[in-house]
């Protein structure tokens, strides 16, 4: 237990981060959840008070129920692709027998992290293409012609290309912290699991794994507040279409602000989003037991 | 160590706040110098730079007026002139869409009223197409300025019908044979992109007009009308239409956006796009001559308007709060100038509002014949998305793309637009 | 007692099991080498195709998107740095380096105060820290917008550095303080007993002891800066002070786009942020931390 001199040392600790989050975060929290008791358009200079009557019409519209379940796949996949996925990679690249390359491989694994989805748009637009893109033609040329469609283009399959363009964007990410924590884990405890005999699986489940609790905890927060605030994949590549089936909660609140001119509304859905975020992030510092030694 | 970062922060801050200070103190003015914020939509070249001459042009003709000039692209206008509309300190004068687009900002008082001013000014005003005021006036007050009229057709590529011995077809039924042969001999027949959906509301616009009778529409399309329920069996026909055409479109539409397709077109690998005519300048320079239109063909039988061109009008507006609106609609006025539209045509490809503005000198016999079209058309119906409000076009253009993906059916969609415009017209009566 | 029967062992391994056990190892390390070259295929060919179509024209890339260009444009690359990219470099780096040094600082702080004193509400201002990642930016649009009126920051660097550094806490915090709470609690233990006061321990051992984290926490704040384009747009007007996203724009339209050269800006526009990962390679280093215990 340490003390600082004075009780209040941890606050002083954190008043700078506590300041700028008031301003800058908190008042536009505040402010939204108050516009979400409201019908505005952002022209109109007059609001007018609706109470709970956007949270009603949101339960009754079947699309919040098309983008929530969009969503919740979105979390799922990313969960298993990035945390799960990226862990075992940084694992990998921390390992002795790979330990040569991995500065390359490092490096290429995160590059996509760094490039604009402006271009990674475009790029997947082409790797989906129904006649050029190299899905399809990959998917022929072994053999898997049935398999061939319009990745973006039909109802069934237009989310789940759009998550999949987010895991390749984003598992480089969250490898590279798991890279930071694993590096961070005194070599003693491999060496003596060495000697025991241990085999690789035995070393990574039993070490490696519990020595990053807390970076876990911190890659599947990123990566489920990720997953129900995401906007820019779904609408630059889909628009949200064909028809709603690949839109998700951000991109639902986007046209309602900004084509329908129903700001209230969007509000609306924002809150709904920070009400979801905020539990499962109590959820999860709950089972982690963060902070505390596991 | 810990020093030179805390001073170097500081630094970094202070700089910060004093160029970024330096920058906005120039726009205090010195006293009788007018200051006049522009904002438009075109970031790109060649308008950016046809933008800034003029404003260079102006200033230099009213040495008391200096204009300051933003330009965000397309989404990020869509967004920020939400965002500033509302604040205490919007641009004085600003690009609009025509339509509902520019209708919101009239119902909300965001916009000036410039009938009065238009009408003083006849001079002027008359130089301009009368009909393209239309889509800016709204209960009989105007409340913006055209500056580039635009229209859509089907082009063609002329090379493959004159192989195939097609000609431009005049009807429907002569489309749908001209497709069938243009898919039997390997091409792409149609080249379309729905994955931003105005496409889809392009055909359906024109669709629409071709087979409801106009009085139908005009009071289906009216917010405030309760009676327009869009029961007309038309609608549903116009559906059907369009989905005749889907077998000869390119495999999965849903799937790519409007710049594919007409890529598609220009190089050759498919036979008829339809696009808008400001598009023909970003097409003739490589198709040249093998360039050719023609109307969306009328549809036997059909109970609409087989002359109307579908097309609308953007222009500039100026804000209700503005101090100096004398000034504004002079800026106006000159961009709205016959020279500046016969330059406008030339560099930018833009047709503009202005009469007597399309020469020789400046278009090519392709574009002269484009904008006749506008100009001797009954009337230009605008394009669905800027006609309808928000809601039903919502209704429509979801709807189309999933019919498109075979999930649905014309009459399934035509619901969900029935059930979509009841429920706008009631909450307007309210 | 028993790790001594088993070091005995080990020592006592005839070499030609030893062998065996490295060809072995090798044999099991394959179906990792091919996952790694399976993924790298996966990562590297896009890459590959975002490079070369950046040489090409609008028209080739539509038309031939997966060949080689037939020539190489590297009239793209100028025309993006002239038009989209150098006037606005500068704003940039002010920006992005601003954010960096505040954001690390006063998370480092942050992170410090909630993973290593024990104090009423500890877990309520957690919660609070994270909340910041919860909010979609688009609707904060309007209440940010009137409050950097207010505060008369609009149209200033400061009105993209202030949101930006809010916007990047909650994450910030978390990595540095998931880095801290892996300290060993020894180690403070010894210095208080030496009688540093909390300062000194942040300053002297806190904060070389997780350089790898904090720059890792750079890279990502620089890279979201650099990259982002929302506040960027709609709070600030003036051209002499928008960074390079706004300038890449001029290169897009709703009816047409030159892509190439957008391309092009945009490799242009990836190099810094690549650069500066490639810098801080060298704190990646296994074992920084190692050793420190005894030490």
């Amino acid at each position: 237990m340490l003390h600082g001199k004075r009780k209040i040392t941890p606050y002083l600790y954190l008043a700078p981060c506590l300041l700028f989050l008031l301003f800058f975060v908190y008042y536009p929290i505040v402010e939204n959840i108050r516009y979400s008791f409201f019908d505005f358009s952002a022209f109109s200079p007059s609001k007018t008070f609706v109470g709970l009557q956007n949270f009603i019409d949101l339960l009754h519209d079947k699309v919040f129920y098309i983008a929530l379940k969009n969503n919740i796949l979105y979390a799922v996949i990313s969960v298993v692709c990035q945390v799960f996925g990226g862990l075992i990679l940084a694992a990998i690249l921390e390992a002795p027998i790979t330990r040569l390359l991995s500065g390359f491989f490092r490096t290429v694994f995160f590059l996509p992290v760094v490039i604009s989805i402006t271009v990674i748009a475009l790029l997947f637009t082409f790797i989906y293409d129904p006649q050029i893109g190299i899905l399809n033609n990959f998917l022929s040329l072994i053999g898997l012609e049935d398999w061939t469609r319009a990745w973006l283009g039909e109802s069934e399959t237009a989310i789940f290309a759009v998550i999949a363009v987010s895991q390749w964007q984003s598992i480089g990410y969250i490898m590279m912290l798991f890279i930071v924590a694993i590096q961070g884990i005194p070599k003693e405890l491999y060496e003596a699991a060495d000697i025991d005999g241990a085999g690789g699986i035995r070393k990574f489940l039993n070490i490696t794994v519990p020595q990053v609790k807390e970076m876990i905890f911190v890659t599947t927060l990123i990566t489920l507040t990720g997953a129900f605030t995401v906007f820019n994949e779904p609408y630059i590549l889909t628009g949200g279409g064909p028809g709603n089936s690949s839109d998700v909660l951000g991109t639902l609140l986007y046209h309602s602000a900004f084509f329908e001119d129903k700001m209230g509304y969007a509000s609306t859905i924002a809150t709904v989003i920070l009400i979801l975020t905020l539990m499962i992030s109590v959820i999860q510092m709950k089972l982690f037991r963060t902070g505390k030694d596991g | 160590m810990k020093k030179l970062f805390t001073v170097f922060t500081i630094f970094v801050l202070c700089m910060s706040v004093l160029v970024g200070c330096s920058s906005s103190t120039s726009s205090s003015g010195d006293g009788k110098v007018i200051q006049l914020n522009f904002f438009h939509r075109w970031p790109t070249q060649p308008k950016k730079a046809f933008f800034e001459k003029a404003v260079k042009e102006f200033e230099k003709q009213h040495p008391n007026i200096k204009i300051k000039t933003e330009a965000v692209l397309n989404d990020s206008y869509k967004e920020k002139i939400r965002v500033v509309l509302g604040s205490s300190n919007p641009p004085d004068i600003f690009f609009s869409w025509s339509g509902e687009f520019a209708y919101n900002f009239a119902r909300a008082g965001k916009a000036l009223d410039l009938t009065d001013m238009i009408k003083e000014d006849k001079e002027w005003s008359d130089q301009i197409i009368q009909s393209q005021f239309i889509p800016f006036t709204l209960d009989g007050k105007t409340y913006g300025v055209p500056w580039s009229m635009d229209g859509k057709s089907f082009f063609y590529n002329k090379k493959i019908f004159k192989q195939l011995n097609l000609e431009e077809p005049k009807t429907w039924t002569e489309f749908m044979d001209d497709l069938q042969i243009i898919k039997d001999a390997n091409i792409t027949p149609i080249a379309f992109g729905s994955k931003a959906p105005w496409t889809i509301s392009h055909y359906i616009g024109t669709l629409n007009q071709r087979l409801v009778p106009e009085d139908v529409i005009k009071i289906d399309y009216d917010p405030k009308n309760p009676e327009g329920d869009f029961s007309n069996p038309g609608y549903v026909e116009a559906l059907k239409k369009f989905k005749e055409l889907e077998p000869y479109f390119n495999k999965g539409v849903n799937a790519v956006d409007h710049e594919y397709a007409r890529q598609l077109f220009k190089s050759g690998k498919a036979a008829i796009c339809y696009m808008q005519y400001a598009e023909i300048g970003m097409v003739e320079p490589t198709l040249k001559d093998d360039l050719g239109v023609f109307k969306l063909p009328a549809i036997e039988g059909a109970k609409g308007d087989p002359n109307v061109i579908t097309g609308a009008p953007e222009g500039i507006m100026i804000s209700s709060k503005t101090k100096h609106p004398k000034e504004a609609m002079e800026f106006i006025k000159f961009l709205t100038s016959k020279e500046k539209g016969i330059q406008q045509v030339k560099e930018v490809n833009e047709y503009s509002a202005t009469k007597g503005t399309l020469t020789d000198q400046n278009s090519s016999p392709l574009q002269q014949k484009a904008v006749d079209q506008i100009v001797n058309a009954n009337r230009t119906a605008l394009w669905l998305d800027t006609d309808l409000d928000i809601n039903i076009v919502d209704a429509y253009l979801k709807g189309a793309q999933l019919m498109l993906d075979g999930k649905r059916t014309p009459e399934e969609v035509m619901k969900e637009v029935q059930k979509a415009a009841k429920e706008v017209k009631q909450s307007s009566a309210k | 007692m028993e790790a001594n029967e088993q070091v005995i062992k080990y020592e006592t391994i005839p070499l030609n099991r030893k062998h065996k056990k490295n060809r072995k190892t090798i044999l099991m390390a394959s179906p990792v080498y091919i996952l790694l070259f399976v993924y790298f295929i996966i990562i590297a060919y896009p890459l590959f195709w975002m490079v070369i179509n950046s040489f090409k024209s609008t028209d080739e890339i539509f038309g031939s998107s997966w060949a080689l260009p037939e020539k190489w444009l590297f009239s793209n690359y100028i025309e993006a740095w002239d038009t989209g990219i150098s006037s606005y470099f500068v704003n940039s780096l002010i920006v992005t380096a601003a954010t960096c040094l505040l954001t690390v600082s006063i998370s480092a702080l942050g992170a410090y105060g909630l993973s290593r004193f024990e104090f009423k509400g500890k877990n309520l201002l957690l919660i609070f820290c994270i909340g910041g990642m919860m909010l979609s930016p688009q609707v904060s649009l309007i209440p940010l917008y009137k409050l950097i009126q207010a505060l008369g920051i609009h149209d200033t660097y400061l009105a993209m550095i202030l949101p930006y550094v809010a916007y990047r806490i909650p994450i910030t915090v978390l990595l540095i303080r998931s880095a801290f709470l892996e300290v060993p609690k020894d180690l403070e233990e010894s210095a208080f007993l030496d009688g540093c006061g909390t300062w000194k321990i942040f300053i002297k051992i806190f904060v070389p002891l997780n350089l790898p984290i904090m720059v890792t926490a750079t890279v990502l704040t620089a890279y979201f800066t650099w990259n982002e384009f929302l506040f960027a747009l709609i709070f600030v007007d003036s051209e002499s002070l928008k960074t390079i996203p706004a300038g890449l724009m001029q290169f897009r339209d709703a009816l047409q786009t030159n892509w190439g050269v957008l391309l092009a800006g945009l490799m242009i526009s990836a190099i810094p942020i690549i650069l500066l990962f490639l810098c801080m390679q060298k704190f990646f280093v296994r074992g920084l931390t190692s050793g420190s215990v005894k030490g």
